[in-house]
């Protein structure tokens, strides 16, 4: 699936660089020579306007495998980042990005990209990936409030 | 439900060309069809799909034809369907409804499956190569190599893009349905109750006493061989030909085996 790979990830960079949603970014990394590597990609989320998490752009990393599009890229937000339903590896837990979830081939980056930014501010309690989020989340909204806009202030939107 | 049905019909039979009219036609019969069919509840879901399915062969015409179709194709498209409204937007927002679902590029040696998803060939082969389930990557529909269709357009090659593999006859353009064996769980129930049951009793019977642990599996058997003769078998359960005679024959038989080796089991 390599040849589809590659091919794959050339049409969603420039479908990405031809319209994107706004706030949000999303670009290969550079490898050390200087050129794209299109299997590394570096995103930024927006929390949504009138939630908790407005205010901040959330630095994601998508790293597609050469089964891609048959597998899902992994998706990473930074170590311990705060959400109950994002692994203290940073890995997202959402079923569109699980290969026996609902992932599909059709799904695109913006499509994925879209789907995490939904679930910053509408966690699933029914599939926990980390403690102290998910037990503050039942227990405490308050604190949980209060880690989640710490957070917010940690990733100010890039200029 | 009728109403919209009804809508529908008079929105497609705007005379394009010839075929649309030909499946304008075919729309109503299946329609005085479905409404003498389908009194009980499942009226409310059946024509659903059906004019899915309609939408998406006239439309499918429409664009295979001359441009002037295509605008008028799209006017009707502003009708309040919400699947053809949300295929109008798609059209609006990027021209891409000619791009493979897999590798988001142009296709390239295009084939089209039972539930209408287009792609590359190439994509779709690896695909159902990688992917145990054998499912649309759009819709999760179930996709087998055998049903996808090619497509050929014009001034293309018209060779199967299904490399040196002879193509069956092209299945008509509806997407597989997943239910499985409602028919055959009817039918089964008539026999349990009906005139055999003391055949297939007997069987059960006696296939426990031999084989020990799968009673039910094998009285599950039993009906069905049955099932298949039942036009052979009279009112009082005598078997007819000598087919049923043998299997009868052989159920008791097996049944005697059963009862000496439990006998001697007790024994000893």
């Amino acid at each position: 699936m390599s040849g589809i790979a590659l091919a794959r990830l050339t049409e969603e960079r420039k479908n990405w660089r031809k319209d994107h949603p706004f706030g949000f970014y999303a670009r290969p990394k550079n490898n050390a020579d200087g050129s794209a590597n299109l299997f590394m990609w570096e995103c930024g989320i927006p929390g949504v306007t009138g939630t908790l998490w407005e205010g901040g752009v959330y630095p994601l990393t998508m790293e597609f495998s050469e089964d891609y599009p048959s597998k899902p890229p992994k998706c990473r937000f930074p170590k311990d980042f705060f959400h109950p339903n994002i692994y203290p590896s940073g890995t997202v837990c959402l079923s569109i990005v699980n290969e026996d979830g609902n992932w599909k081939p059709s799904i695109s980056v913006k499509q994925i990209l879209l789907g995490i930014q939904e679930l910053l501010n509408e966690p699933n309690p029914k599939s926990p990936a980390q403690q102290l989020a998910i037990t503050l989340f039942i227990h405490d909204m308050e604190e949980y409030k209060k880690k989640v806009r710490e957070q917010t202030k940690q990733y100010p939107p890039p200029n | 439900m009728s109403d919209d049905v009804e809508n529908n019909h008079e929105q497609n039979s705007v005379p394009n060309d010839q075929s649309l009219n030909t499946t304008d036609d075919i729309s109503t019969v299946r329609r005085r069809n479905l409404n003498r069919v389908n009194e009980s509840s499942d009226k409310n879901e059946q024509p659903q799909p059906m004019i899915e399915e309609i939408d998406e062969t006239t439309s499918t015409t429409t664009t295979t034809s001359t441009t002037t179709t295509n605008n008028n194709n799209n006017n009707k498209n502003t009708n309040p369907e919400t699947k053809e409204q949300e295929n109008t937007e798609e059209e609006k927002e990027s021209n891409n409804q000619f791009e493979c679902n897999i590798c988001f590029d142009d296709v390239s040696e295009p084939v089209v499956t039972q539930c209408g998803h287009l792609f590359c060939w190439s994509c779709i082969f690896q695909w159902l190569q990688y992917n145990a389930s054998q499912q649309c990557p759009v819709c999760k529909a179930p996709v087998t190599e055998e049903k996808l269709i090619p497509i050929y357009g014009r001034g293309s090659n018209a060779t199967d893009p299904r490399k040196n593999r002879s193509i069956p006859q092209r299945p008509p353009g509806r997407p597989e349905q997943v239910r499985p064996n409602q028919n055959n769980s009817n039918r089964t129930y008539p026999d349990v109750f009906g005139a055999n049951q003391w055949n297939t009793q007997f069987g059960n019977v006696s296939i426990s006493a031999g084989f020990g642990l799968f009673p039910g599996l094998f009285g599950l058997h039993f009906y069905q061989q049955n099932n298949n003769n039942n036009n052979s078998i009279n009112n009082n359960g005598r078997p007819q030909n000598s087919a049923d005679f043998e299997s009868l024959l052989l159920s008791r038989i097996f049944f005697a085996i059963g009862i000496i080796i439990l006998f001697f089991i007790l024994v000893n």
